[in-house]
């Protein structure tokens, strides 16, 4: 089920009123709840797939339990171990199955050996990539003793399944989210408004912002020969605003959505578009899934307390494997490769103080510094987007010709004029709320009702207006 | 919680009329790309709003013509008229079962006819006709039934336009519009033929489509073959001839044909007559000699210069 279809907007209601209104007596009853509701959120895409959901579930709630029964290192390891292989088992053999068989096959003609092969057709499961890491960082955090592992069964089902960010994260901790399963939950009026407000600036930017820009990106990325230079700026921009409005919004989504059942999950994302720097960036942009990749590999493999070599090698990998987990192609790998390199750079060469620092003085320079490192970002989305690495070359090599002065013949001025009257509106509410866990958080929160009221309204208004008739799918869907 | 109720209720009440006051706004002062998904198109081509004025003077007729782009641009009322025969072609742009369900809701009382020609393609039942909708609401007065249809189809650009139209028809705009006889290539003629008296030229090419048949489509295929047989009127569908370089699916049609057969008679014109592209100013319509040689084809398969 997406949360910009007619589905949701009756399902979400439906359940938001039985979970506070006859459930709310026992916790049990309403994790029991969460999961029916989960499963069914799920199997509405394809039911076919909720027996992985169900096989992370029980490999991981007794791994855990298995854990805490066992002292011995040999047994709690092979514990882990089997925790390890089910999800990055199902991971590889449902994502990237094809993508190994393939360059294996082609690695082997490279020598002058045909080997045959048979690809599957397999169908990438949905928010496979989130749960399997969601689940897998409980069986390490309970391996390392970081935290108690639960013998509440359902608990720790609704925390696995949990329908809002199941599908696209955020990529909730055991230690943040499984806790608020094990308690009470109290409806709490301000929650319930500030998710309400969250969940309709996520869907203003998906249903306007993203998909609106994301028209035009599919033309461009078809056929980019066939664009002048300024065509394929404005489009490389407009991706960089897609892909944010896409995730970001899904994110603002399904917080809100978290909140209005009594939950707090993660912020996702911090205005990275205002970073003045790719490290910046990087602690602003999917935080969730960065700091696990933080927390699981790169403080494992030593981080940077280690040799400076170890430490950029360190980075490569992290930067590849994160590549490499959106989806499996080179596209993805080369530009988790590139930001590796970027981010080095800027770690070597910029001074110790400009990259810690969180608090910006808004400077020329800090203008500059973001405006420069926006385009670093929107440039290496080419790779992200492009279908393969031919496409990307054949993007980049037309990005830069004499027609970058040329007006972009994919669009009338007044549907441009359109598009950057949003992207402003995106930008100025955004800058107002970048201290917020989201752009309404506080927006017009001085204003008198009847002004705010007329805001949220035209937010409808705009979506009603602007969006696609059919309903779009997020990107990170994928993967 | 019970206030959290109640606040949301109030802002939802509050928000939809923002909402249709907006969507007012935006149809009256601002350009398309302002509003994409309002798309009101009064006066577009295909002459809905001439015929859907004059069907409303439509009384008592012997032959009622029926389907999409393919039936108003494909019988000529006049060479039934030269026979004697009354009758009227309500044929509307890219016309599906749900449109014409709605239409027949609304006319079929008062137009009482004898027989119905339903002109029929594959493509009515692939998709659920927005656009078609959009045509009809904006052409003609909307009553319920609008609204039905519009659940029918779901569709934002739908519900946006049905707001907007319902908003000209109280203040009477659509009463003022006078729509021209005589537009591009067309030619508006009295009982709802439209002519394309100007030959253009099209570069005829290989057009493959593939497509999946809607339920929507086949439960209001059945609604409407019901109406029709509950008031005991003679219903008859046709295939209009399409040029051979419009390919479609034979799955598909073998699907389309078992659907229509199981209901009532049906000719294929592709069969009964072989068209070159010398009859066809596209691939899906015929000019005027294709016109005319479906015409009298049509007449002779119903037998109404015996009648």
């Amino acid at each position: 089920m997406l949360f910009n279809s007619i589905d949701f907007a009756i399902f979400l209601p439906l359940v938001f009123l039985i979970y506070w209104g006859i459930m709310h007596k026992s916790i049990t009853v309403q994790n029991i709840f969460i999961i029916l509701t989960s499963y069914v959120f799920y199997g509405w895409w394809d039911w076919r797939f909720l027996f992985l959901i169900g096989i992370s579930t029980l490999v991981d709630y007794f791994v855990g339990i298995g854990l805490k029964t066992y002292d011995s290192q040999k047994k709690r390891k092979a514990l882990l171990l089997l925790s390890i292989l089910t999800n990055i088992g199902i991971l590889l053999f449902f994502k990237y199955y094809n993508f190994f068989l393939e360059n294996f096959t082609n690695a082997f003609s490279l020598f002058g050996k045909e080997i045959s092969t048979t690809s599957l057709q397999i169908i990438l499961p949905v928010g496979i990539s989130f749960y399997t890491f969601q689940t897998l960082s409980y069986s390490i955090d309970v391996y390392k003793k970081k935290i108690t592992p639960t013998s509440d069964f359902f608990a720790f089902t609704a925390f696995v399944c949990f329908f809002p960010q199941l599908v696209a994260g955020p990529i909730e901790r055991a230690k943040n989210l499984l806790p608020q399963f094990q308690k009470k939950r109290y409806f709490e009026y301000s929650n319930g408004v500030d998710g309400l407000k969250q969940i309709l600036w996520g869907l203003f930017k998906k249903m306007v912002i993203a998909d609106t820009c994301g028209h035009y990106v599919d033309i461009l990325y078809t056929n980019p020969s066939d664009f002048s230079s300024s065509s394929l700026l404005l489009g490389a921009i407009f991706f960089s605003f897609q892909i944010y409005a896409d995730f970001s919004g899904y994110s603002d989504i399904a917080i809100g959505v978290a909140r209005l059942f009594g939950f707090q999950l993660k912020q996702n994302f911090a205005t990275p578009y205002f970073s003045s720097s790719v490290i910046e960036f990087w602690k602003r942009w999917h935080i969730s899934l960065s700091t696990w990749f933080r927390d699981y590999i790169y403080i494992p493999l030593g981080g940077n307390k280690t040799s400076r070599s170890r430490f950029i090698f360190n980075i490569l990998v992290v930067f590849v494997v994160s590549g490499f987990w959106h989806g499996a192609s080179w596209t993805f790998i080369l530009w988790g490769f590139l930001h590796a390199v970027i981010y080095l750079i800027t770690f070597l060469f910029m001074k110790k103080k400009e990259i810690v620092k969180t608090k910006h003085i808004y400077t020329i320079r800090y203008v500059f510094n973001t405006v420069f490192t926006f385009s670093i970002v929107s440039f290496m989305w080419i790779f992200f987007r492009s279908e393969n690495l031919d496409i990307a070359l054949e993007y980049i090599l037309n990005l830069f010709s004499s027609s970058i002065f040329s007006f972009p013949t994919f669009i009338s001025k007044g549907k441009l004029l359109v598009i950057l009257l949003f992207l402003g509106m995106l930008l100025f509410i955004e800058w107002k709320g970048k201290n917020e866990s989201h752009a309404l958080k506080k927006y017009m929160n001085t204003y008198p009702k009847i002004m705010r009221w007329s805001f949220y309204s035209l937010l409808i208004l705009f979506i009603g207006v602007f969006s696609n008739s059919d309903e779009t799918p997020f990107i990170y869907f994928q993967f | 919680m019970k206030r959290f109720i109640k606040h949301i209720t109030i802002f939802f009440l509050f928000a939809i009329v923002f909402y249709v006051c907006g969507i007012c706004f935006l149809g009256e002062f601002v350009p398309s790309y302002f509003k994409p998904n309002v798309k009101y198109i009064i006066g577009a081509s295909g002459h809905s709003y001439t015929r859907l004025q004059e069907v409303k003077e439509v009384d008592s007729i012997d032959i009622l013509f029926l389907g999409n782009s393919q039936a108003y641009r494909g019988f000529d009322t006049r060479a039934f008229e030269k026979l004697g025969i009354r009758s009227f072609n309500l044929g509307t742009s890219g016309q599906t079962f749900l449109q014409t369900k709605l239409i027949l809701k609304r006319y079929l009382e008062k137009i009482r006819p004898k027989q119905i020609v339903f002109q029929v393609s594959p493509y009515m039942f692939g998709s659920l006709g927005a656009e078609s909708s959009i045509d009809i609401f904006s052409n003609d007065i909307n009553d319920l039934h609008s609204v039905e249809m519009a659940l029918s189809i779901n569709n934002i650009q739908v519900y946006n336009t049905l707001v907007y139209s319902k908003f000209k028809d109280v203040i009477g705009d659509k009463h003022a519009f006078i729509e021209e006889k005589e537009k591009g290539n067309d030619l508006y003629i009295k009982g709802g033929y439209v002519e394309r008296y100007k030959m253009t030229s099209y570069t005829f090419k290989d057009l493959d489509t593939v497509f999946e048949i809607n339920k929507k489509q086949i439960k209001a295929f059945k609604e409407v073959v019901h109406m029709i047989n509950d008031k005991g009127i003679d219903l008859v569908f046709v295939k209009a001839p399409i040029s051979k370089d419009l390919i479609i699916n034979k799955n598909i049609l073998i699907e389309f044909e078992s659907l229509i057969k199981s209901e009532g008679e049906y000719y294929d014109f592709n069969l009964l007559l072989s068209l070159n592209n010398d009859y066809f100013y596209d691939s899906n319509h015929l000019n005027i000699n294709g016109v005319d040689v479906y015409g009298a084809s049509l007449i002779e398969v119903l037998n109404i210069g015996e009648k």
